[in-house]
């Protein structure tokens, strides 16, 4: 019995082995998009507001 | 030694002809002309230009904005490539896509739209200018195009590594009673550290030369928020060939001996997380 549920528990850890913590994977994800929109994303649309203000 | 005996491997002698008659013509020999005509100058000339108060304060913007930069692309891009490798969220192969548009978008486009974007009556230059931080103008401003046009550079190079990390070196670390910090630590990120290393140096070597995209924004007050690059397309201006190739020289010497450092920081940090 605790033998079957430590061999459960130590597959239970390898399987989530590659993974984070769900909300470390959130603020990782989170914290790259907010990044991209606002250095990236937001100069490009810009560049599109800009050319297209004169119509 | 290559003539008594068969070399291993052939062709030899032809294709390190080709390669270094071609990095001579491609490379060096600009490099060469250009400290020619700085040696036009003399030394003392010399020395008397590149530390002049507005050059010297060009050149530490420059490369102190450049380092910055890197360094915050470094972080950053560890980060976005790891969310883009390793995790599924909506919107991210459009993400993904969108790392290139610094290397896509012309630098001068780039450098408009960052000023329009950071000036006092651009979008983000309001927000912070109600928290009464000014960008657009100052050297932040430069850090900032900086930042945009290095950003890919880091992710680009960590990406494929990521990539090729073989599931099962973490899985038996796991399996062996490491904590998930402990592998990242002494597991994952000896593996990415070289390619870290070359994302920060490619960022900083591109950012140190980097011109079109800053100075729009930063608005080249000398003494404050003025690069070395416009400064030497001052002196072109005002037909002082040599004064603009002695800024030159020093811009080269600075990064190659950075270059330099990082290359051999690289070797010796990756050499001890590795032992």
């Amino acid at each position: 019995m605790t033998a079957a549920s430590a061999t459960l528990r130590a597959r239970a850890a390898v399987g989530h082995a590659r993974s984070e913590a769900p909300w470390l994977r959130l603020l990782i994800v989170a914290g790259a998009v907010i990044f991209l929109v606002l250095f990236i994303l937001l100069p490009l649309i810009v560049v599109f507001t800009e050319a297209f203000k004169e119509g | 030694m290559l003539i008594r005996k068969p070399s291993v491997i052939p062709g030899f002698r032809l294709t390190l002809g080709i390669s270094m008659g071609w990095l001579g013509v491609i490379v060096l020999l600009p490099l060469a002309a250009l400290f020619l005509k700085a040696a036009s100058l003399g030394w003392d000339e010399l020395v008397d230009i590149v530390t002049s108060e507005r050059v010297l304060a060009a050149l530490r913007l420059s490369f102190g904005a450049a380092l910055a930069a890197a360094a915050l692309n470094a972080v950053v891009g560890l980060v976005v490539s790891w969310a883009l490798v390793r995790y599924e969220f909506p919107g991210r192969r459009v993400l993904d896509a969108m790392i290139d548009v610094p290397f896509a978008l012309p630098t001068a486009v780039a450098g408009i739209a960052l000023s329009a974007l950071y000036a006092e009556t651009g979008w983000l230059g309001r927000a912070f200018g109600l928290i009464d931080i000014k960008i657009a103008f100052t050297p932040l401003g430069v850090f900032v195009a900086l930042v945009f046009i290095g950003l890919p550079f880091v992710v680009r190079t960590l990406q494929p590594v990521l990539q090729d990390l073989e599931p099962e070196v973490e899985e038996a670390a796991a399996s062996l009673g490491a904590s998930r910090p402990q592998t990242m630590w002494r597991v994952v990120l000896p593996a990415i550290l070289p390619a870290l290393f070359t994302g920060f140096a490619l960022a900083f070597a591109r950012a140190v030369g980097e011109y079109g995209s800053v100075i729009f924004i930063a608005g080249n007050v000398p003494l404050v928020s003025e690069i070395a690059p416009p400064l030497i397309m001052l002196k072109l201006e005002e037909y002082k060939y040599a004064d603009a190739t002695a800024i030159a020289v020093a811009m080269l010497m600075l990064s190659f001996l950075l270059l330099l450092l990082i290359n051999f920081s690289q070797r010796r940090l990756v050499r001890e997380t590795v032992s």
